[in-house]
């Protein structure tokens, strides 16, 4: 006990204390970690605003500049060139349209499929489970082939139709889960007290699951505005949605990245903002409420 | 009495209206949904296996003429065919099992807490909210061998300037990086949600039994995950064989048929060489390829729950 150095040998292993060193090591690890997640995930998105802010000269200049002085001509000239504004609305009508369809139809599928058992339900689950599956190639084809016979090609309908094949049995899926989790019970109180089957459905339950619709909603909204495939094939000059307008600006212009740039922004912007509001609904909904 | 005999009267109505309302009401509430899904997706289904038997194109005068399996044989002997398929199949498992693996872990670094981590977890997810056609030409212009950023970041390390897309070795690589740069947030939305909602008590169970902390992992963490793994797995895979917009943005199959997914063939098919009868055809068998991949992978779902 009076050994000076035993008071030493603790305090050095206090300061060494391993498992305090390891902790710090491993917190340093895991910021670092996550810094390079956030640079991995966010550079690409980073770049290309600031591309779009810089003057041509800075954009293909071979030392990528990080200090510039910022234009918005690019974006002036998406608008002024490219009429961006029509097709910026027809976006927003597709979406829209078929968007409340689904969101219409699937509502009440998915709350049939969520409270009954009956002799459809097992069809109508499976084939939004598969139709969720089947590719757009599959579909595009006969698709265009009956929306000629019908001349329904080349207007607006087709491309809402075509969009609502993978928007009909995402919110089916989606909305089932939902209303999963709004308990009976809250339900069966309110036909006691004497609601109908359909009243209970639309004072009790409907307003429960809002948050989850909302969610669906934005979601259906989000696949609508950033669906390519059946968005060049089906639709034609007029009626082109944003993503078939910004493809065209690579092939028949030679590359304005400045202009590219900046309509890809416009494009990305507003579903990004979106998305980060129903965040917290995203995962459930996606994995359609399994536990 | 008369009053009691009439409540009795209007309670059996009721119930009768009830008893009809709970029948009907099924019926009722799915009949739209499934009317709309058998005309746009099942109608379209059949008009193209009646049509995968006809043989035309829109460059011939005469109209579809029967030709039995003619089209499934041709398309049988299709080295091309062939060779996207198998592009197809390497492309979908390298976004598999690379987002999976890579989602799991980011999923696991970001299931902590600290301050901000909330800010974090909602940049992570960006890349899925983005278009797949805006998400492939941002990657050309990063790609670009001349003057694209990530060439530069490259030099400057003195890591060699690979050509990216320009290179039939490497297009197919750098077409699934964009592919995986885009549907990681996927998995890890996935694997966080169910991280963050694990039960405490287990693991505090295991902590005083004195488990370790790999055991914890493989023992507790691990299983609980399981079917979300599965869940994982089945969408990346089935949507990576949906892939059109950024392969179509970035390479259209090129150079050569190096980034030809079976997508991208049929689209060729159908409406540059325009031989439909084959791009029926086609089109059924990457049909078959999916649902074969969706039913493998379920089949290990059923196997977990029995």
């Amino acid at each position: 006990m009076c050994n000076p150095n035993f008071i030493l040998v603790s305090e050095v292993k206090n300061i060494f204390n391993k498992s305090r060193f390891s902790r710090w090591v491993g917190f340093l690890l895991h910021r670092f970690i996550i810094v390079i997640i956030m640079v991995w995930v966010l550079f690409p998105i980073f770049w290309v605003i600031i591309t779009s802010l810089k003057q041509p000269i800075d954009i293909v200049s071979t030392i990528p500049k990080i200090i510039f002085t910022p234009t918005l001509n690019n974006y002036r000239g998406v608008f002024e060139r490219y009429n961006f504004i029509k097709y910026l609305f027809n976006s927003v009508i597709v979406g829209l349209m078929a968007t409340t369809i689904s969101l219409i139809l699937g509502v009440f599928g998915a709350y049939s499929l969520s409270r009954f058992k009956v002799v459809g339900s097992n069809f109508l689950m499976m084939m939004a489970l598969l139709v969720r599956m089947v590719p757009g190639i599959v579909l595009i084809f006969p698709l265009s082939r009956m929306f000629m016979y019908t001349h329904l090609l080349g207007t607006r309908w087709a491309i809402v139709l075509a969009h609502s094949t993978f928007l009909l049995p995402l919110t089916i899926w989606m909305m089932r889960g939902f209303f999963e989790e709004v308990p009976v019970e809250v339900e069966e109180s309110a036909m006691i007290d004497g609601c109908s089957r359909w009243g209970a459905l639309f004072r009790i339950t409907i307003p429960l699951a809002a948050p989850g619709i909302t969610a669906c909603f934005i979601i259906s909204l989000i696949m609508s505005w950033n669906e390519f495939m059946f968005a060049m094939i089906l639709t034609s000059g007029q009626n082109r949605t944003l993503p078939a307008l910004v493809v065209g600006f690579i092939e028949f212009i030679s590359i304005d990245f400045g202009k590219l740039t900046a309509a890809s922004v416009m494009v990305m912007l507003p579903m990004m903002i979106f998305g980060i509001f129903i965040q917290r609904y995203l995962a459930r909904g996606l994995t359609g409420g399994i536990h | 009495m008369l009053l009691f005999d009439l409540e009795g009267i209007t309670i059996m109505k009721l119930q009768k209206k009830l008893l009809i309302e709970k029948k009907a009401m099924p019926y009722i509430m799915m009949t739209p949904a499934t009317i709309l899904m058998l005309f746009i997706v099942v109608a379209p289904l059949i008009l193209s296996f009646v049509l995968g038997w006809y043989d035309w194109s829109p460059l011939r005068q005469e109209g579809p003429s029967f030709v039995g399996l003619k089209n499934y044989i041709k398309l049988f002997y299709d080295i091309d065919f062939w060779y996207t398929v198998k592009t197809s199949v390497e492309y979908v498992l390298m976004v598999t099992v690379v987002s999976g693996i890579l989602g799991f872990l980011i999923a696991m670094a970001l299931s902590v807490e600290m301050t901000g981590i909330k800010i974090i977890r909602g940049l992570a997810i960006l890349p899925l909210l983005v278009s797949p056609v805006i998400v492939g030409l941002t990657w050309t212009f990063l790609y670009n061998p001349g003057n694209g950023i990530i060439n530069y970041i490259l030099g400057l390390l003195r890591l060699g300037k690979p050509l990216w897309l320009g290179d039939r070795g490497m297009a197919l690589i750098s077409v699934a990086i964009v592919r995986i740069w885009q549907v990681t947030p996927f998995a890890v939305l996935i694997f966080l949600a169910r991280l963050l909602s694990l039960p405490v008590e287990p693991y505090e169970a295991a902590r005083v039994d004195g488990a370790s902390k790999w055991e914890t992992f493989r023992y507790l963490t691990l299983p609980f995950l399981y079917k979300y793994i599965i869940l994982v797995v089945l969408f990346l895979s089935v949507d990576a064989m949906r892939e059109f917009g950024t392969i179509y943005t970035m390479t259209r199959g090129g150079p050569g048929r190096a980034t030809e997914v079976s997508s991208m063939y049929a689209y060729n098919l159908g409406f540059k060489i325009l031989k439909m009868g084959q791009t029926y055809a086609m089109t059924h068998v990457i049909l078959l390829l999916t649902v074969g991949i969706a039913v493998f992978i379920l089949s290990f779902w059923k196997r977990l729950e029995d």
